[in-house]
This record gives structure tokens, sequence and C-alpha cells, in this order.
């Protein structure tokens, strides 16, 4: 232990030392196996979460609710049940409607065609099978001097409307229907433009399974305008609609508001009327900070500003209201896209002719979307492209299926283009080949109408699911 | 005295030892016998020449008679009477052996005494042990039941006369035992019973047959029983423990009575097995080999016992019941059982005192001639507590680590269980553990017939120990890590450097580990138990090189425990040891100095056997759980894998031991790692240095290696990086027993040789590693246990639900969390939820296809059948904890089948079914082998153990 204590000096025993020793060599090879090592120590790349949804199996059961009130006064309302043409997603399966909680009657429907109903009183449809996937339909309500059109959707927890009133000239319902077997107990909440509107009587509403409540705006929050209301169910789900009456130029328009499932911070609004005529930009706010929202038009060549529409400012729980009929009269069809630091709700109101037509607010298209073509009332698809080019291919069916023209149209990044059916057509596929590009069909003849392009139910989306570990 | 004969028989075999004092004893008498009678049974030493020589000088009537070789002591003495013919008077024959010298008025007083009783027919002397002279062996004798040889005399009583008592006992021994010749001839000795309980057999028949035995403490004969004690080994005794058990076994079964001999059949047995086993317990596998084939050879002729029995019969004239006061009362067999574990335990304590007091004396020795004189502190032994603490460095460094683990565990003390991180809660109770060990079949998910963790084990011994207190313990293992993991690194250091500065310096340094590595912090029970496992197995590993060759192989069963537990939390733990012990082998740092194979077994034999040990040791998993849990199971340790906690590994937390997230900063750890490399460069010490190193190099080695790549945990799982925090604790602590080491005596050698730029340089060094373990224990007590591991709540679903599914299994909870922008996991619980040690049975990602299937569908779009499918899987319930997914709860709410039921927690949402839950499409396929592993499991543990228990001399 104590051998080196009599080494003689440093100059004659470090040579020495590092000469011959085995054991100074295997400490140095032990030091550089260690260097070695945590050199070559790699590093595993983290957890490969498996998130997201993944395409899965063709869709095979589907469950559609169209808005649910009989026909307004001197006109006629119907449905529409069709499903998207194309071979591949199979034929077969049962189709059925019923009336909520009541039984079903079976109906004849072949993939491609389209049903047309002149009964409403039966809104609820359900598929089973092939049929299933592609399944969509519309609800049209025709007066002389008016147009609506709805579509029939699947029973859901939130629902938002934008451009309710409660006033003389303007009046909304908001129809609930519970097409569940199990009780649903939804809220309802008003943002006037003065902030939320206090109501009576709209927590914890309980829907029966079958039930319907029909609540008029006038009667929870009478003498109100520019209102957006929200529907959230507690528990179960529900389909809401509202509809709207508002007077113009002596005439009362008809519309169905168009409905959103979620406030953003990026809405695209489109299907607004080209042509005469005023328009209104309802922005609602239904979060607890002011948002600052700056609007964009994207019209024939491009995106631009809209003079006056720069910034916009929405205070927390309110609903503003902007006229922007002189920007946008003469800049052909345009869509809007609307920019915010908070989640926001918005639609344009456009009268014209005696009636009156809520541009949706639109998510791209991930796959085929349909959309009616009524009679007498010219349809006008308007298709817009994200900030890449895009291509959506359209074509026209006859009700028995048949292909009667169609197109294919390139759009330039950020620019919208229109598109006209023939007149044999009874509805639209738009399917998107490349891009990011969201659209509507707006109708304009004796009334305004529009439908928003949503992407149809075909192939299941699963989210990925596994075992726990804890 | 005069119509008396007494014909004096003493029976010899390679006796010369003792004949001259015996044929003395016999030729100075006081009454001296009529006729003496020499038997040899073919001596093959000087005995014979002896007697002959004897017999020829004295004058009264002799005869020597040359019996056969083997010949039994009962054919002995047949062929000695036959050479003397009765006188037809009143003739008695005095036995005497070879080894049992009489006193020379033991043959009067024994004459007087059948005088003075003429009921008597057989007469015993007082038998003291020859050459002490002194202690009582025998007053008369008598046969417990279990068929021990009972005396009634202390182990090494001395004779003050306390026994002085002429009276009736059931036997005595055949050495001066004074018999009538008639009853000699009538009875016999018994030819099954050559050498040994001959003496018992034929008082317990002459009690049987009406005639007296007496015990006459007046008469004194001295023996040596030569054959008892093993000294004499013949052909007829054979193994001397053997024999006599057999004979003992015998004895008692030919001559108890009719009515017991049933359950005295029955006891012997399983007396005989138990004694065995507990035998083998205390390390005598001799003694219980013995017991066993004393068993078995009489057990296997049973119609040697019935037909003695029948004679034993025909030649009783009394009741048993009139000699029953003459046996040992019942009770004596059971103070004995109590005695000797008294004995054991007293023994074991004493061990104990021994190792310490040694310990103390080598340390004491360390200290005044090691080569550190500041550390020299010999304390007076009997210094109180607080003087101790005040005065003792290396118990005031301990003491400043319990009070910063009791000051760092302020933010984890109240209610709930310690959970979060890789921590499952603790069960409510450690049966709960023994439950989850044992089953062969779990109610987790769809079922699962995966094997328990082997850490189940030891939690579950350690937990009963703490009165079913699962909670106290994984507390106990938590918030005091630091302080055990000190006191066994400080133990190891101290026996590997010898000096109690350095390994004080060492222990806290590694005690440390656990919580500056985040090991604690994140809840990594296997970190934190191997932690506190690794410096006793190192400990136990160092005897493997001893020179002692049952030291050596001692070492190797201890290794192999301390291994089997180190493995059971951390299965790389054997993967690593494995290395390291071909490393040692490969490098020659053990193993032989010549090359014969017989040394090169003896040295290398105890590694292999240490090593191969550990999958015995840990058996229904070692065997079971490959299969059940996919290809990496040995790479996971105990506790959740929760990859969420585990970040890349940088170079830097490789070299600083920061296996995860929580830790503290690395630079807390430079003192240890300038310190572990700069003791490379001390040539005296560099040898015990490098085999430190080759221990780190192998760690950093396997950091290497499983750093790079992802395992999945459970077979069809996705693939993660591995938490890595036992092979960097390798590295660590190699690295502190490197320094360590090198620091032993490090002032002597700095100021020792003369001044230059070693001082300057090893000043730094020291004072560096010196304040690393103090800056980690400042920044322990400053941050607290800050970090994923918290005391919560243990349920997480609503108490009726986990009450329900408690009560009955069939009412699952299916608990789905997560939403469909990420992804969605669910777990079906069938009690309060996940308990640490239930994440080891869960069943593998195959088996949960069908409910993967149904709860997909849930989070689409459910049918009715879907929620029917749910209950015929035994599913009473589904629970969304917060936030519970928007689609998930619109869809559970509108399928039918399904009512809303009560969740407290805002944003959580719960369901009961509607439908009465069944087993009809649970199918259990229990391991059938699990129970048959376990007791091999069982077998091994407690072969294991007492191998490597010290070996126990029994005393004669």
């Amino acid at each position: 232990m104590t051998s080196d204590h009599s080494a003689p000096g440093r100059r004659a025993a470090a040579p020495r030392r590092f000469r011959g020793d085995p054991a100074s060599l295997a400490a140095t090879a032990a030091l550089v196996l260690a260097v070695v090592a945590v050199l070559l120590t790699g590093s595993a790349r983290g957890v490969e979460e498996e998130r997201g949804l993944t395409a899965g199996s063709l869709v095979t059961h589907t469950l559609l609710a169209c808005p649910d009130l009989p026909p307004p006064r001197r006109g006629s309302a119907g449905l529409e049940v069709g499903s998207v043409p194309g071979v591949e997603l199979g034929t077969g399966g049962t189709l059925t409607r019923r009336a909520p909680g009541k039984e079903a009657t079976a109906l004849a429907v072949r993939r491609g065609r389209l049903l047309r109903l002149d009964d409403t009183s039966r809104p609820v449809v359900e598929a089973d099978g092939a049929i299933a996937a592609g399944l969509f339909g519309f609800r049209t309500d025709r007066s002389p001097r008016a147009l609506a059109v709805a579509p029939c959707q699947a029973p859901r927890a939130r629902w938002w409307f934008t451009g309710a009133g409660a006033t003389l000239d303007h009046s909304s319902e908001l129809v609930l229907s519970n097409v569940d077997p199990g009780p649903a107990v939804v809220d309802v909440r008003l943002l006037g433009p003065h902030g939320e509107v206090p109501t009576v009587g709209t927590r914890g509403i309980t829907i029966a399974p079958g039930a319907q409540r029909l609540i008029p705006m006038s009667d929870i929050a009478p003498q109100t305008d520019q209102m957006t209301i929200g529907v959230r169910a507690s528990r179960g789900r529900v389909v809401a609609g509202v509809r709207d009456s508002f007077a113009v130029q002596g005439a009362v328009g008809q519309e169905w508001l168009p409905a959103a499932e979620r406030p953003s911070r990026s809405a695209r609004l489109a299907g607004l009327p080209a042509g005469p005529g005023s328009r209104t930009l309802l922005v609602a706010n239904p979060s607890s900070l002011e948002a600052v929202v700056r609007v964009q038009v994207v019209g024939r060549s491009g995106p631009f500003t809209a003079a006056g529409l720069d910034e916009l400012r929405v205070a927390p729980g309110t609903t503003e209201e902007v006229d922007i009929g002189a920007a946008l009269n003469r800049a052909g069809p345009v869509a809007l896209r609307l920019r915010s630091q908070v989640p926001v709700l918005a639609t344009v109101r456009s009268t014209a002719a005696g009636d009156t037509s809520y541009a949706p607010s639109v998510v791209p298209l991930v796959g085929a979307a349909a959309a009616p073509v009524v009679d007498r009332f010219p349809a006008t698809l308007e298709v817009t492209a994200g900030g890449l080019s895009g291509q959506v291919s359209v074509v026209g069916y006859d009700a028995e299926g048949m292909r009667v023209g169609g197109t294919r149209l390139d759009l330039p990044p950020r620019s919208t283009l229109t598109w006209r059916p023939g007149r044999r057509a009874a509805f639209l596929v738009v399917t998107p080949r490349r891009g990011a590009v969201y659209g509507a069909v707006s109708y304009r003849g004796a009334g305004l109408s529009q439908a928003a392009l949503t992407t149809l139910p075909v192939r299941l989306r699963q989210p990925v699911v596994r075992p726990a570990l804890r | 005295l005069g119509a008396v004969t007494v014909t004096a028989l003493l029976v010899s075999h390679d006796g010369a030892r003792w004949l001259p004092a015996v044929l003395d004893g016999l030729a100075r008498q006081t009454r001296s016998p009529d006729c003496v009678v020499a038997v040899d049974t073919g001596s093959a030493d000087a005995g014979v020449a002896l007697l002959e020589q004897h017999l020829a000088g004295t004058s009264t009537s002799t005869s020597l008679v040359a019996a056969p070789a083997g010949s039994s002591y009962g054919a002995a003495v047949r062929a000695g009477l036959a050479a003397v013919p009765a006188s037809g008077g009143d003739d008695w024959v005095w036995l005497l052996h070879d080894d049992s010298a009489p006193a020379p008025t033991a043959l009067e007083r024994l004459l007087a005494a059948a005088l003075d009783n003429p009921s008597a027919s057989i007469l015993g002397p007082k038998l003291r042990e020859w050459p002490s002279l002194r202690r009582l062996l025998e007053v008369g004798v008598t046969i417990s039941g279990t068929g021990r040889r009972e005396t009634g005399l202390e182990p090494g009583e001395y004779d003050q006369g306390q026994h002085d008592r002429v009276r009736d006992v059931l036997a005595v021994n055949t050495a001066g035992m004074l018999v009538r010749r008639d009853v000699l001839e009538r009875l016999g000795f018994d030819e099954r019973l050559p050498v040994f309980g001959n003496d018992i057999d034929l008082g317990w028949r002459a009690a049987r047959a009406g005639l007296r035995t007496l015990a006459v403490p007046d008469a004194v004969v001295f023996h040596v029983e030569a054959a008892h004690r093993g000294v004499r080994r013949t052909p007829v005794t054979g193994s001397f423990r053997r024999a006599e058990r057999r004979a003992a076994l015998y004895t008692v079964l030919v001559n108890c009575s009719p009515w017991a001999f049933p359950f005295v059949t029955l006891r012997l047995l399983l007396g005989s097995l138990v004694r065995g086993l507990g035998l083998l317990l205390v390390r005598a596998p001799r003694e219980a080999l013995d017991e066993l084939t004393a068993l078995a050879s009489v057990y296997a002729r049973p119609d040697r016992i019935v037909s003695a029995r029948l004679q034993r019969r025909r030649s009783a004239t009394v009741p048993a019941r009139a000699v029953r006061h003459l046996l040992a009362p019942p009770w004596v067999p059971y103070r004995h059982g109590v005695d000797f574990v008294t004995e054991v335990g007293s023994a074991v304590v004493h061990q104990a005192g021994d190792l310490s007091s040694a310990r103390r004396e080598r340390g004491l020795a360390a200290t005044e001639t090691g080569p550190v004189p500041e550390e020299a502190q010999s304390l007076p032994a009997d210094t109180g507590l607080l003087a101790r603490l005040v005065a003792n460095p290396v118990a005031a460094v301990f003491a400043v680590l319990v009070v910063a683990a009791l000051v760092a565990a302020r933010g984890l003390v109240g209610t709930g269980m310690l959970s979060g991180g890789a921590l499952l809660p603790a069960p409510g109770s450690a049966t709960g553990w023994w439950a989850v060990y044992a089953e062969a079949w779990h109610q987790i998910g769809l079922g699962s017939a995966a094997p328990a963790a082997p850490y189940l084990l030891p939690m579950a011994v350690a937990g009963t120990v703490l009165l079913g207190k699962a909670w106290l313990l994984v507390d106990l293992l938590f918030l005091m890590a630091v302080p055990v993991a000190a006191w066994g690194g400080y133990r190891f250091l101290l026996q590997v450097t010898g000096s109690r500065a350095a390994a004080a310096w060492g222990g806290a340094a590694y005690g440390l580990l656990p919580v500056l590595g985040g090991a604690v912090q994140q809840g990594r029970l296997g970190t934190v138990v191997a932690t506190l496992t690794l410096p006793w197995l190192a400990h136990a590993a160092l005897f493997l090189g001893s020179a002692d060759r049952d030291r050596r192989w001692r070492a190797a069963w201890r290794t192999s425990l301390w291994l089997a537990l180190l493995s059971a939390f951390v299965p790389l733990a054997w993967v690593l040891a494995g290395l390291a012990a071909a490393v040692m082998v490969g490098t020659g740092v053990v193993g032989p100095r010549d090359g014969s194979h017989r040394r090169q077994w003896s040295m290398w034999g105890p590694v292999l056997v240490a090593l191969a040990a550990v999958p015995v040791l840990l058996l229904p998993w070692s065997l079971e759980s490959g299969p059940a849990r996919g290809a990496a199971w040995w790479l996971f340790e105990a506790g959740l894998p929760a990859p969420a906690l585990v970040d890349p590994l940088s170079r830097w937390d490789v070299v600083l031991g920061r296996p995860g997230a929580a830790g503290a900063p690395g630079w807390l750890s430079i003192g240890v790692l300038v310190a572990a490399v700069l003791a490379l460069a001390r040539p005296d010490t560099r040898r015990r240095v490098l085999g430190a190193w080759a221990v780190l190099v192998l760690g950093l080695a396997v950091t290497a290696v499983l750093a790079g790549t992802s395992f999945a945990p459970l077979s069809g799982s996705p693939a993660q990086p591995l938490w890595l925090g036992f092979p960097l604790l390798v590295v660590q602590a190699s690295g502190i027993c490197a320094a360590a080491i090198a620091a032993t005596g490090i002032r002597l050698r700095l100021t020792g040789v003369s001044f230059g730029w070693r001082q300057p340089v090893g000043v730094v060094v020291v004072v560096v590693a010196l304040l690393s373990p103090i800056a980690g224990v400042v920044w322990w007590v400053a941050h607290g246990s800050g970090g994923p591991l918290d005391r919560a709540a243990a349920s997480t679903v609503p108490t009726y639900m986990s009450d329900a599914a408690a009560a009955d299994p069939l009412h699952g909870v299916l608990v789905v969390r997560g939403s469909h922008v990420g992804r969605f996991d669910y777990l079906l619980l069938r009690g309060p939820g996940l308990r640490l040690g239930d994440d080891t049975v869960l069943p593998p990602v195959s088996r949960e296809r069908p409910l993967t299937r149904i709860v997909t569908d849930l989070v689409t779009g459910p049918r009715a059948s879907d929620i029917a499918a749910l209950a015929r899987r035994g599913v009473g319930f589904v629970y969304a904890p917060p936030p519970a997914d928007t689609d998930l709860v619109a869809n559970m709410d509108s399928v039918s089948g399904v009512s809303s039921g009560s969740a407290l927690r805002p944003g959580s949402r719960a369901w009961q079914l509607e439908a009465t839950p069944t087993a009809t499409a649970l199918h259990e396929h229990p391991s059938a082998a699990r129970p048959w592993l376990l007791a091999a499991q069982a077998l091994a543990l407690i072969a294991v153990a007492v191998l490597a228990a010290p070996t126990r001399r029994r005393r004669r």
C-alpha cells in the first residue's frame, strides 16, 4: 500500500510508471472504454404516440335528423334524401324514416338516386348497411317569395347559431329534438349585442327520448336583436335548428340559420350570394376575452381587405354586427376569412329580392360533399382555395343518379371560383382532389338561400384506442 | 450374601482403550463376582490379548468366549451365559461393557439393594461420565412418546447426590446392570436391537412381565458411551444416529399399548418427517438423512413389528397401563421442542453478537494500524447515544441524513397514498400482494394468466411484517431510501476500504443517488429498492473470493439470495451480474492461480451457482413471463414504465447519473465524477480501483446498448425508451466505490511525499468530492419532494362503482380516457383501481382485442349490441374521468342500454349498464403450472436460505 512512499523522485519514477506498468495501462484502457461507451450512447426516440384519426372501414350506420317544424304559411316543405354515387361504396342496406320516438317506415332508395319527399313530419332518417356511407339529406322550404334550405344533421351535443333575433321585424325560433333512446339535458345561452342575454328557464332543459321542444326567442329574450344561440347538451344529444324570419322591404324572408359546432379562431364563411342586396356580417364572441377580428375577403382574383373591415372588435359575450354590403356589392362571388385570437362565430346575412340568406361557416373538405339543386332557384357553386392552389371535381346528377354535367375546377391560391349546374341536375357532388378547398352552394331566384358543403360520412374515422397501463 | 452367585459378564469389541481401567475396576470390587466371563465379538485391536492376560491373572473362575464378529449384544450375552452353567441358586448376572468401569463398591451396593428389595429383578447403577467422572449420565432411563431416551437429567448435570434415591424405573443401562439370570434367560435381548435401545426394551418387557427394575444410585459405574458418542463404530452399529433412532422407533412401536398403536404409528411417522425437515433447516442434512432412513427402515418391515408385538403379548402378564407411570410424561417432547427453539434462537443471537464483536475488534485493529489516524475514534463501548452522535462523525452523518429525509418528506405527508409517476398506490393491505402473487388467474380486464412480478413476494413478506400495512412499506422505501441506502453503502465500503471516513463519505454519496437521479421523485420503485439492495449484494459477493471453501459456498448462496431479491425488482440486474461475473472470470480477478480443474470449479463454481440459482428463486415468473409479456420483459423494472418521464439520455446525463426528469442538477455530481476518474491515478490502490472501474465500464456499456433502442413493455404495446436508472446507479456506485478506495489514507499519502503538484491536486479533488454529497443534501432538503411522486387519493373512479366492483368482480368498471384528438386509453377494473403490482399482471394486448373493438365503437358510434357485449364481459359501469371527451359522452348518452350515473368530479361522466352483467363471454385459462412452480420456488428459497446460513455445529 505504501510501497511508493520511498520513490526517489518524480523524474525517475514517472517515465517508468507509464512505460510498462500493466496496472496503469489497464487504468488508461478503462478510462478510454468508459469514454467510448459514453460517446456511443444513443438516445431512443420518445414513445411513438399513436394519435389522431385513422381512416377505417366504410360507414355502415348513419342517423340524420332534419329540422322539424311545419312548413311556412303559404308555402311548402319537402325532404331530399340521397347517397353519393359510387360503385366502390357498395349497394344494399336499409333506409328508414320516422318521427322521433315513433315506428320507422322503410324508404326505397338506391345508391346515387335522390328521393324527394313532400312530407316533413317524419324527419329522422336512419340508414344501415352500405347505403349509410355518403348519406345526405336536406330540407327545403318554399314560399312564393322565399326559399330556405337546411341540411339534415346527426344529433350532437353542441350547436351554435348566429343571427337570431326577437323583434318585430326579426323573429327566430329554436327547435330541439331528441331522437335518441335516452333523455337529453340541454342548456341554452344567448349572446346579444350588449353581452350575454339573461334568460329564465333555459338551463337544464330536459328533453325526453323522442320529444321535441320549440323555444321562440321572443319568449326568452324579447326585443333583442342580433343574437347568437348556444346549445349545449350536458347529457345526451339533440338535433337543433333555428328558423329565422326577417322582414325585408315589406316581405318576410325565411331561412334556417346555419349551425356551427364550436367557435373557431379561423372562420371561413362561404355561400354569399353575388349581386345586389344588403349584407351584414355578424360576429359573436362567446369567450370572456375581447376578440379582435381581422376580416379578409377572398374574391375571384385573390384576397383583399375591404374598407372598414380591417379590424373588428367584439366584446366578450356579445354579438357584433357590421354592414358590409357596400364593400362587397361589386366584388362578385366571394368568401370571407375571419381570424381572431379568441374563438368566434360568424355569419353574413344577405338580403335581396325580399328574402334572406345566412352564409354558413365552413371547413375545408376532406371528402365528397353534396348539395341539392332546387327547381326555379338557380344554384351557384362557390368554392375557395386555401393558401395553396386547389382542385375540385364537381358532378351534377339527376334524381335517378345519372350524370348530367360536371367539371373540374382548378383554384389558384386564395381565390374563389363559381360554377353553375345544368337545369337537369337534381344534386351536386363536390370532391376535393388537391389542396384545401371549402365552399357552399347559394340559391338565388324568387328567394335566397345557401347550403354549406360538408364532408359526408363515408369512411369511419376511428381514433386510436388501446388498453391503458394504469 | 453367601447364597447369591454373581456372574460378571463383560462384552468387548475394540475396547483396548478402556479395558485396562474396566478390568482394574472389576478386580478391585469389594464384593468380587463369583465368576467372570468375557465375550469378545471379533476385536481387531489388542483387546483380546488384554482380556486373556487379565483373566489369567485372577483367582476367580474366568472364561473368555470368542463370539463371531458382528454378533449383536444379545447374542454375545447369550454366548457368555452358555459358557457358565447356572448354579441353581440365587443366580445374578452383572453385565458390563468394555467402556464401563465400575467403582469398587458398585457390585456390593447393587447386591445390597437386591437384598433389600427382593421383588426387584433388574438393578442398575448410577452412570457417570468417563473421563470427567463427575457428570451424571443416567440414573435409570425411560422413553418418551417420540422415542427419545429420557434420563430426567439436565445435560452435563454434576453428581452432587441429588438423585441418590433407590426408585423404580422403566429400565437401566446394560452397562452395570445386575439382572437375575433366569429373568435374563427368559426375556433375553431382542435380536432386532443389536446395540442400541435393547436396555429399554428389556426393561419395558420386564415391567410388562410384572418384574421390578430399580435404579441404585449408591452403586456407581463410569461409562464412556463409546458407541452412542460415535467414538466406536462397528459393522453392527453402522451410523450410530441412524441405529439409535431406528432402535427408538422400533422400541416404541413394539412395546406401546395396542389401543395407542395406530396413533403412535402416525405420530412417529409425522414426527420423524418434521424432525427431518427441522434438521434440514438448521443445516444438518446428514442427521436429517439418518432420521429419514431410520424411519424408512422401520416402517418398511411392518411384519417385524407385528411379530415382535405378538411375542411381547405372550410374555406380558400385567396390562399396559400398569407400566404407564414408568414412561416419560406426554408433555416432555413438547418441552424439548421449546428448548430446542430457544437454543437455536440464542445461538443465532449469540452468533450475531460474536460477529459484531469480531467486527468491532477488526475495526479497532484497522483504526489502530490503519493509515488514517484522524479517524481513529476508538470510543468506549458504553457511551450514550447523544455522546456518540456528538463524538462519532459517522453517527453524525447518518443522523443528518435521517433528519434530512424527514425534512425532505415534508410535501409528502398527509392522507392518501404515495403514488404518481411510475408508482401505483399500495393495496389496502399486504394480503393484496399475497393474493396477486399466489393467484393463477387474475380478475383484471378480460382476465389474465400473466405471472405476477417476483417483487411482489418480498413486498408481501415485508408488508406482512409491518402488520399488513402495505402503504407503510412503500412510504418507508421511498421516504427513508437515502439513510437506509447510505447505511448499506457505508457497511460495504467499510468492508472494502477499512476506513470509516472513506466509507462514511461514500455511503452518504451513494445514499443520495436515488434522490439526485430522480428515482424517488419519479416513483421508480425498482431503482429505489435496487439502491437499497445493491450494497448488500456486493457485500455478499466479496466473499466469493474467500480462501475458505465453506465460506465461499455460503457466500455463493447468500449472493444468490441478494441477487434474486434485486433481480425481482430489476431483472436487468441479473444480466448485468452475469456480465460482471464473465468479466471478472475472464480477466482473472476471480479464478484459480493454478490450472487444476478441481480448483477451477471450486473458484468458479460458487459464482456460477450464485447466478444460476436466481432464475430458480424467481421461479414462476422466470419461466412464465416471457410468453406472457413479450421478449423485452426482463428489461423493465418494478413499477410502471412511465415513458413520459424518460427523456432521451444526453452524454452528460450518462456521466452524471441522471436517467430522467425530476433529478437534481447535474453539476451536483461533478465531485464524484472527478474523484472516480482521478482515483485511477493513485498507483498503490489502482488494482482494486480497477475492479470498481470494470463494473463501471460494464454499466456504461449496458447503458450505451440499451439507451438507443425502444422496447415494448407488453407484447403488442408501442415501443418506448427504457428507464435506465439501474445501470446508471451501478455506474455511479462503482465510481463512488473507486473514489472511496483511492481516498483511503489519502492524507497520510499526501503528507508522506515531498511537496509537488500532487498535493494541491489531491487537496482540490478531496475538497470537491467532499462538497458533492454536502451540496446534494442541501439541494435535497431545499428542493423537498418535488416531482410526479405525490400523496393522493388512491381511487380515481367513483366510490359506489369501486365498491360494487369489489363486491362482485362482474360489475367491472370500464374507464375510458382520452379524446378524439389524441387517443383513447381504456382500463377494465374489477376493484378499486390498479394497485402496485396489478400492473404486472395486466393481460396482453392481444387478449384485450375484443374489448378494444367495443371501446372503439363506443367512441365512434355505439349500438345497443356494443352495450350488450360489454355486459356479457362483466362490465357494470363505464366511467370517463375528466376531461370526458364530448363525442364519447354524446355517444354514450345516445345509446340504449345505459343510464347515466353520478360522477362527482367536474368534467367526468359515468354510466351504468341497465342489463345485469354476466361472465358469458369471459373465459378463464388459469396457469396450471403456477401452484407447482410456486411450491418449487418455496422449496428453493428454503434450501438456499439454509445453505446460506452459517453452519451450525452440533454439539454432543
